[in-house]
């Protein structure tokens, strides 16, 4: 075989070979070379008669279930119960009269242009945010693992936004995006129009930015962990194989990272839920229609006391959820397999 | 070694974060076990309330006697009578009390041996604009109505003004000298009626009383909270009575077993001068009665408490309740009734402890949401869980929730009364006015019903806005223009209260609730806009400005907005512009204009109340005869009730006579309208005043409010036009596209 | 470290092309590294400039603040924003550095320091007991995993995601139904029981190979002792990064103290801050810096076990 043959074949050999020693090497007890050999035995050993082994697996079977214990009766209680609340909101007429109306509420919720509007935006800031976020904040982490000065300053400093109190970060956007404020100016010397930020077309730009900047930091700590942990003999030989930057990064780091980007993905998903509260306290209870979200739809309907339509909305989107999560685990179980054996 | 120092540490933690765990939690338990710790009382004061009014119609004062009675004064065929009443009887005695012609009757007190003391006081002109006192005589009554004495303090308020001099507190202390209190001032007259001296102290006096001692103390503002302070008769002043209690506003008088009684945010405590703490006896509101409109009261022998009231908003209704302690287990339980509000009125309570009294089947209590110090937003989260919750209020006020009809409906958490109304055999439904019944009305179901109502609309010369029942927004604004950039249009309008006005009058032009859509695109919004934008951005009272009639008579002021809710307002208007007005309703781009306001306790019945015959009974209880016809003069405003409304409108147009010295009948005023600034003495109205505020009534729209969302909109995207950033176009634009999104949420 | 391969495709090459390759490549990284530098530090500033901005303007007396600001936070009397003509400027360096908005908030008035108590009343024991329930649940994922397991830890992700509102109206009903409203334990309960944690944790654990817990398991230990002694120490790093994670998270809590906690006396400083009017801008950043400081102090502490904590996590499914 030559060396210029086709480097992530070789990668995914050198990776086997690597296993059990490279990817836990700094945290993991050190075992004991004999044990790693007797496990598969005594596993299997299970199935000559009843050993002793068979014996405490089911006993530690029980037992690893009861730690489980204290944290599903909390989530049932304090999560599940409250759902299954929702759901029967979903199919009754009111929380007053609790007449069964079946599927009634999901058609007309599902019929409703608001809904159908707050769906679309934000499924579209989804959509738009959460590439983004990790396309960049890959990117940061590359800047980053480059050999850069100031390497662990310029980190501290992309965490920052974490810290800030939502009211403040609220505060100063709206100055900065505000009709006569700071972005304006800037756009200005461009010699391009005023324009009402939250109050346009672009208004979903405004929360997008929000959203970057708040959550960037993290996700680029997450990469940047990644990364750091993807073999340093592999990248070696792909450069002495004369490899491209590109095919670098194509082949080996994107491989190694791929279940890193799925985690970030869901991570960044879940924040592009929370940023809502960012967004309520900048715009306001109905907002330009660009920016109207599930979230504002949800907030008003509850001030509105129409429940029965904030249940079934509720019901939608949590199934649109199962879907992109599930959908999530099956990519992940495909690609990820490759990787990681 | 290290690993058992790391077990310490986390065990340390744990019981660190556990110890901050249970002590939060034992705080938390021991608040709730203090809300509860405070015990129910085992025994209620009941009451029975008699009214006085059934024995003379025009109560002038009220005081309890010493043995368990009770004293007014009133008129009787033009003449002054003492009216006396032992409680417990219902039967009064009458004693003529003689008084010569243009004296009046304007205090009452009491001496130390428990005879009457009236405070009689003539006067020079006209006593309500510039006259004078011309005399003041004392006349000491016994209990059984024989006169015994007439003191005439001579000179002594002569030539006093009479608007600042009133004789408000009157006793004959142990010393035998006389004590007068008026405003700010004390008179001490010694008992031949020759002024001893006066004593100024500062402050308006709310209270003189005798101490149980015969000490004379009074009651006024002081720098702390309120002092109490006695008359220093020999230094001519007063000095401070040494007590460790802190006084409030209240009502103060001697006690008989305590040096004090007194009513402290309703509730009457009895006190010591020595004691550290006063003793809490009751609380008046349990005995539904409304602590404001105390006159008297006493603890008699037998431990029952009597108290005399005076409802002024009700023109005067005197009544008398005697308090008896019972157990809480003797009393029959009412059923509770839980009125939930939002903020509740002076006429909302009234109409609640009214009909707590007369029920003997219910009682209403009120649920607030809150303090003054809550938030709004918090405040709807607290309604909107309640209005859901467990426990559902029984009664939702309507003239003040947040939410709109609609969201209730929606939300199922309004009854349809109009089951209740036709199955009741009193009240029938076309006995009342129907516009106002259709403020309360979707889609052939009934809601609410308000007993009382009154008109929005805007006044103007005649001359200015012509005859018209309606007019344009163009009309407006070409009456504005040609006058001067001096003439204000309207009174402290601003840019956001004109456009509220606007959009609320025109509301049906720009949202189609039917088919959830809007179009603002027309250029009724831009005229809108543009007229809003002339109005100032803030008005604030200026105290230097020139009063409003004077600006209507110099004509720089242009029109007046009001809630019409009498036909004798016509005469206060045209005495306030000095000549004919038309009341026309607000500028439209067709429709009248004329609005149609809830103008008393309006209220909806909770879907999933347990007790919703209560809650018709509450309803109706405002619609009957009896309550219909004095609701109008006790709020002000037009009944629902057809009769009532034609027998109110009737008696606008007859005069009013009385019989003068020489026994000839002459043409008196009805009643006074009076501000600030004037006061108009009102006389029958003519036919064709009474004709036009009934047409009024019958076409004015109910005014369902503007959508507070929908208006908070509009509003702040206009404040871009005013500021003359963005333009019409560009403002209608984003109205359009927000509005739009909330009309699509509620479909 | 290097693989024995490296060295054989190294001699391959011929010595000089090698090395020029080297020269080129040095070249060429050090303009790139200045390029990276640059566009670093300029991403850098883009990040650092609204909580620069909200510490200096801290310093800023409320005079300066209102005529920078004006009214963009005033708020027209229906509750909804107004619209404000006036320009707004923003400041880095005040005029004059005045104190006075941080004499007002700590010595002035005591409510703001009871506030901030609160804030930590509130939010520490759910940081520690959720970790604690966390490190238990997520044990039991790890160790044999099987349908039911999974369908449960799936159904934590689901809940995980769900946006407040939409459990807002049950999650009330729940705590009045317990007898907790109005006492910090509706606070608590729910948090301390988040899914959160428990998805993090099972993630990171889910990566120790389970060879090393079932190597203990031979030995004799049982589960307590595998998850007490091999698990926990394990996990050390994660267990820090995910509480740094809690904290922020409930730190800047608005809406469950608004709705759960009636009185205002027990409210957290996060629901002060969100609820600014005009006038009290500048109380309000000084307000959020000091509220900042101990999410910094977390930060400082621990932010090296966030980078470290996490490397082993990667995948929904681990």
């Amino acid at each position: 075989m030559s060396a210029a043959g086709p480097i992530w074949k070789k990668v995914r050999q050198i990776k086997r070979e690597a296993k059990g020693t490279g990817s836990i090497k700094s945290h993991a007890p050190k075992i004991p070379k004999g044990m790693k050999k007797i496990l598969p035995a005594s596993v299997k050993g299970g199935k000559e008669g009843k050993s002793g082994i068979q014996k405490k697996n089911a006993k530690s079977r029980r037992t690893s279930a009861a730690f489980l214990t204290p944290s599903v009766c909390g989530v049932m209680l304090f999560f599940v119960v409250p759902f299954i609340v929702v759901f029967y909101y979903a199919v009754v007429n009111n929380p007053i009269q609790h007449h069964f109306v079946f599927l009634d509420n999901f058609v007309n919720v599902f019929h409703n242009a608001a809904f159908r509007q707050a769906a679309y935006n934000t499924m579209k800031f989804s959509a738009i945010a959460v590439p983004l976020a990790v396309v960049l904040s890959l990117g940061l982490a590359m800047l980053l693992d480059s050999k850069i000065p100031f390497k662990s300053q310029f980190r501290t400093f992309f965490l920052t936004p974490m810290m800030v109190p939502i009211a403040s970060i609220v505060l100063i956007w709206q100055v900065l995006f505000h009709y006569n404020g700071m972005v304006n100016d800037i756009t200005a010397l461009f010699g391009a129009g005023k324009i009402d930020w939250l109050k346009s077309e672009h208004a979903q730009v405004v929360i997008i930015v929000l959203f970057l900047w708040k959550n960037l930091g993290y996700n680029m700590i997450l990469f940047m962990s990644a990364l750091s942990s993807i073999p340093k003999d592999i990248l070696e030989v792909a450069v002495l194989e004369s490899a491209k930057p590109w095919q670098i990064f194509v082949h080996i780091k994107i491989r190694y990272l791929s279940s890193t980007i799925l985690f970030v993905t869901i991570m960044s998903l879940i924040n592009s839920f929370k940023v809502f509260r960012e967004i309520y306290l900048l715009t306001d209870d109905y907002p330009y229609n660009t920016v109207y979200m599930m979230q504002h739809f949800m907030n008003n309907t509850f001030g509105n006391l129409d429940y029965q339509k904030l249940s079934a909305a509720a019901i939608l989107m949590s199934l649109v959820m199962i879907v992109i999560i599930g959908i999530l685990f099956l990519t992940e179980n495909h690609f990820g397999k490759d990787v990681e054996g | 070694m290290r690993n058992s120092k790391k077990q310490k540490a986390w065990g340390a933690l744990a019981a660190a974060l556990l110890l901050t765990l249970c002590g939060c939690g034992k705080d938390a338990g021991k608040e709730t076990a203090e809300r509860e710790g405070n015990p129910q009382e085992d025994f209620v004061y009941v009451p029975e309330y008699l009214s006085l009014n059934q024995y003379c119609e025009n109560i002038g004062t009220v005081i309890l006697g010493e043995n368990e009675e009770v004293f007014f004064t009133g008129l009787k065929d033009e003449k002054n009578v003492l009216y006396s009443l032992k409680i417990g009887e219902d039967t009064v005695k009458e004693f003529p009390l003689e008084t010569e012609n243009g004296i009046y009757i304007s205090s009452v007190g009491k001496d130390a041996e428990g005879n009457l003391l009236f405070g009689l006081t003539g006067y020079e002109g006209d006593p309500e604009a510039g006259g004078t006192i011309s005399q003041v005589i004392i006349k000491k009554v016994s209990p059984d109505g024989k006169e015994l004495e007439t003191i005439d303090t001579g000179n002594a308020f002569t030539k006093k003004d009479a608007f600042s001099f009133y004789i408000a507190g009157l006793l004959q202390g142990q010393d035998g000298n006389y004590y007068i209190c008026s405003g700010e001032d004390i008179y001490v007259l010694r008992e031949d009626g020759s002024l001893y001296c006066e004593i100024p102290v500062g402050q308006y006096i709310s209270n003189m009383f005798a101490l149980r001692d015969g000490r004379v103390a009074v009651v006024y503002r002081g720098n702390v909270g309120y002092s109490l302070e006695e008359v220093d008769f020999s230094q001519k002043g007063t000095k401070p009575l040494n007590t460790s209690i802190v006084f409030d506003y209240g009502t103060y008088q001697g006690g008989k077993d305590t040096d004090l009684l007194y009513t402290q945010n309703s509730v009457l405590y009895a006190c010591n001068l020595s004691d550290e703490k006063p003793t809490s006896l009751l609380n008046w509101m349990d005995s539904d009665i409304n602590s404001n409109y105390l006159r008297d009261f006493e603890i008699l022998q037998d431990g029952r408490i009597v108290a005399v009231t005076v409802d002024y908003s009700s023109g005067g209704e005197t009544e008398l309740s005697v308090l008896t302690k019972k157990s809480r287990s003797e009393v029959p339980e009412k059923e509770i009734l839980v009125y939930s509000s939002w903020y509740v009125p002076y006429y909302v309570e009234k109409d609640i402890v009214a009909f707590n009294k007369r029920s003997s089947k219910y009682r209403i209590e009120v649920r607030e949401y809150g303090d003054e110090s809550t938030e709004i937003e918090e405040k709807i989260t607290m309604m909107n869980t309640d209005l859901t919750g467990e426990q559902p209020p029984d009664i939702i006020d309507l003239t003040y929730c947040p939410l709109s009809l609609e969201q209730l409906i929606a939300a199922g958490v309004v009854e349809d009364i109009m089951p209740y109304l036709e199955a009741d055999d009193t009240i029938r439904k076309e006995d009342y006015v129907e516009n106002a019944l259709r403020a309360y009305e979707r889609d052939g179901k009934l809601y609410a019903i308000m007993p009382c109502y009154g008109i929005e609309a805007i006044i103007g010369r005649v001359s200015d806005v012509g005859n018209g029942k309606t007019w344009t927004l163009d009309e407006m604004m070409a009456l504005a223009d040609s006058k001067g950039a001096d003439t204000e249009v309207l009174q402290y309008m601003t840019k956001s209260s004109m456009l509220h006005m606007m959009c609320a009058a025109n509301q049906g032009l720009f949202v189609d609730a039917e088919n959830g859509t809007c179009d603002f695109s027309g250029e009724e919004f831009g005229k809108i806009l543009e007229f809003a934008g002339r109005f100032p951005a803030d008005a604030e009272y200026d105290p230097n400005a020139p009063s409003q009639i004077e600006k209507l008579r110099n004509g720089k002021l242009l029109l007046l907005m009001e809630t019409v809710t009498a036909v004798s307002q016509y005469q206060m208007f045209e005495y306030e512009f000095g000549e004919p007005v038309n009341i026309i309703g607000y500028p439209t781009f067709g429709g009248s204009g004329l609005m149609l306001v809830p103008n008393s306790t309006t209220v909806a019945m909770h879907a999933s109340s347990e007790n919703k015959e209560g809650v018709w009974e509450f309803i109706r209880f405002n619609l009957t005869e009896e309550r219909q016809e004095k609701l109008g003069t006790a709020n002000g405003g037009f009944p629902i009730l057809k009769s009532a409304l034609d027998k109110m409108l009737e008696k606008e147009t007859e005069d009013e006579y009385y019989v003068d010295a020489d026994g000839n009948k002459q043409i008196t005023s009805k009643s006074v309208w009076s501000t600030d600034d004037f006061t108009v003495e009102v006389y029958a109205a003519t036919q064709e005043q009474v004709d036009r505020v009934r047409e009024m009534i019958d076409t004015a729209q109910p005014d369902i409010g503007i959508d507070q969302q929908l208006f908070a909109i509009i509003n702040e995207e206009a404040q871009a036009y005013f500021d003359g950033q963005k333009t019409v176009e560009d403002v209608a634009s984003l109205v359009q596209n927000r509005v739009q999104t909330y009309l699509n949420e509620t479909k | 470290m290097m693989g024995s391969g490296n060295k054989k495709s190294g001699m391959e090459m011929s010595e000089s092309a090698y090395k020029k390759m080297i020269e080129r490549k040095k070249r060429l990284t050090k303009v790139r590294r200045w390029i990276a530098t640059l566009l670093a530090a300029f991403c850098a500033v883009l990040f650092l400039m609204p909580i620069v901005l909200t510490v200096t303007n801290s310093f800023m007396a409320a005079s300066e603040i209102s005529s920078n600001y004006g009214q963009v936070f005033a708020t027209s009397d229906s509750g909804g924003k107004t619209f404000i003509s006036e320009k707004v400027n923003l400041k880095f360096i005040p005029d004059m550095v005045s104190f006075s908005q941080y004499i007002t908030v700590l010595f002035k008035s005591p409510d703001y320091l009871f506030k901030f108590w609160n804030s930590v009343i509130l939010v520490v024991p759910i940081v520690g007991f959720q970790l604690l329930v966390a490190l238990l649940a997520s044990y039991g994922f790890t160790r044999y995993r099987g349908r039911i397991k999974e369908i449960i830890f799936f159904t934590y992700i689901i809940l995980m995601l769900m946006p407040y509102q939409v459990t807002l109206v049950p999650n009330y009903l729940v705590s009045s139904w317990l007898h907790i409203l109005d006492t910090r334990w509706a606070i608590w309960l729910p948090g301390i029981f988040s899914p959160f944690a428990v998805y993090l944790l099972t993630k990171y654990m889910r990566r120790i190979p389970a060879s090393v817990m079932e190597a203990a398991q031979i030995d004799g230990a049982g589960e307590w002792q595998i998850f007490r002694h091999i698990c926990m120490p394990l996990c050390k790093g994660c267990m820090c990064s995910v509480a740094i994670l809690i904290f922020i998270d409930y730190w800047n809590m608005v809406e469950q103290p608004l709705i759960l906690l009636s009185d205002d006396s027990m409210h957290p400083l996060s629901v002060f801050l969100s609820k600014i009017k005009n006038g009290e801008i500048g109380l309000a950043f000084a307000v959020a810096t000091i509220y900042m400081v101990p999410t910094l102090l977390v930060f400082l502490y621990g932010e090296d076990y966030l980078v470290e904590g996490i490397t082993y996590q990667g995948g929904i499914k681990g």
